[in-house]
């Protein structure tokens, strides 16, 4: 196995956005968030948008924060990289935990699912199809997007990792 | 919630020290020695450096989570690293072998020192604001004003995955969140136990026209 350096590995940060092309990872620590990668095949291009809430109500800071306005911009973000007019996506999403389930004191307990229905809308209205997803449950979740193969590896503390 | 400034921030920093003091002695009577809890940090940070304030971002922490109902509502949670956890637990419970993993019993220690410490804690710190907002005691009893912990819920899960949950409803409004870093310590020895408060939205809100 090749081994990664760091300049191989980018972390994407809460309500940030990250592209690759050709090689390394991208990756994010997902609770309620939502993971958005998306994977043009021919180019081996990626991006990443750790996704905190699922609307901007116009504001137009902090693209990457909301569904409505970082799924673009990721998309922005990768045509620049390819500099090509028109990119061929899919789409894998997870995340959307409820961690303090029964804790919960306000609507927090279900930003999660409003994440979730707020990603599937987004991608639903551009055209993307989702080909896999890996959400909801009580657990955060280490998520890992290969630029090679679009490959998403998804990780739950003190389970082993699983691909989508 | 615009940047609160030196002078609040003092402020704010001494209400929660009150808080910490009755932490203290709560924590003290609970373990049978000394112990204090104080203080370490009041600050306004970003998403990115607030997911960062545990350590790194993917390293595997405890966590025993409160949420906070009444007249502030939010999250309180203490977070450990596991032979943090478990050498309190140890103590606790008199042992003189050390734990190396999560059973019932030291979970349920861990939730109980959470409970007691937690609540002194609020407690405290709710009579404080009382007088900043000029009610008084007696409104404390009326629990609409009285800031109540749900019991401790205890996780195991990546320190920034518990921070973003904990911080999502002063994401929703804020492009900062405000975070009360609390340092423990027993018999002179630093425990890695921190103890974070993070208000919701709505509480910052009143929390920045209480302070003026």
């Amino acid at each position: 196995m090749t081994k990664l350096t760091a300049k191989d590995e980018e972390t994407v940060a809460m309500g940030a956005i990250g592209v690759r092309r050709d090689t390394g990872q991208l990756r994010t620590l997902l609770g309620s968030c939502i993971g958005v990668a998306l994977y043009e095949r021919r180019m081996k291009l990626v991006g990443l948008a750790h996704i905190v809430m699922p609307n901007s109500m116009g504001r137009i800071n902090a693209l990457g924060k909301y569904a409505d306005t970082a799924i673009p911009e990721t998309i922005e973000q990768m045509l620049k990289l390819a500099s090509k007019p028109r990119l061929d996506l899919t789409a894998k999403i997870a995340g959307g935990a409820n961690m303090f389930f029964n804790v919960s004191s306000n609507s927090t307990n279900t930003i999660g699912e409003q994440n979730r229905l707020a990603v599937e809308g987004a991608l639903l209205a551009l055209g993307i199809p989702i080909v896999a997803k890996h959400l909801g449950g009580t657990a955060g979740r280490r998520m890992v997007v290969h630029a090679t193969s679009g490959m998403v590896q998804i990780q739950i503390v003190g389970q082993s990792i699983v691909e989508i | 919630m615009k940047s609160l400034g030196p002078s609040q921030i003092e402020r704010l920093t001494s209400l929660f020290q009150l808080g910490a003091t009755e932490a203290s002695k709560a924590l003290s009577l609970w373990l049978a020695r000394d112990a204090n809890v104080c203080i370490e940090r009041l600050e306004q940070l970003s998403y990115e450096a607030a997911t960062e304030s545990l350590g790194p971002v993917d390293a595997t922490l405890c966590a025993c989570i409160m949420g906070v109902t009444g007249g502030m509502t939010g999250y309180m949670m203490f977070c450990f690293d596991d032979a943090s956890g478990l050498s309190l637990c140890d103590l606790l419970l008199g042992r003189e072998a050390e734990s190396d993993n999560w059973g019932e019993l030291e979970t349920s220690a861990a939730t109980e020192t959470a409970n007691i410490v937690g609540c002194a804690y609020l407690n405290s710190l709710a009579k404080a604001f009382s007088y900043l907002d000029g009610s008084n005691e007696r409104l404390m009893a009326d629990s609409s004003r009285a800031w109540i912990p749900t019991p401790p819920n205890f996780v195991r899960d990546y320190a920034a995955s518990l921070l973003e949950f904990a911080i999502m409803s002063q994401a929703s409004e804020f492009d900062s969140v405000l975070v009360a870093t609390t340092k423990f310590q027993i018999e002179d020895r630093p425990v890695d136990w921190n103890l974070l408060l993070i208000p919701d939205a709505l509480s910052l809100d009143s929390i920045e026209r209480m302070l003026g």
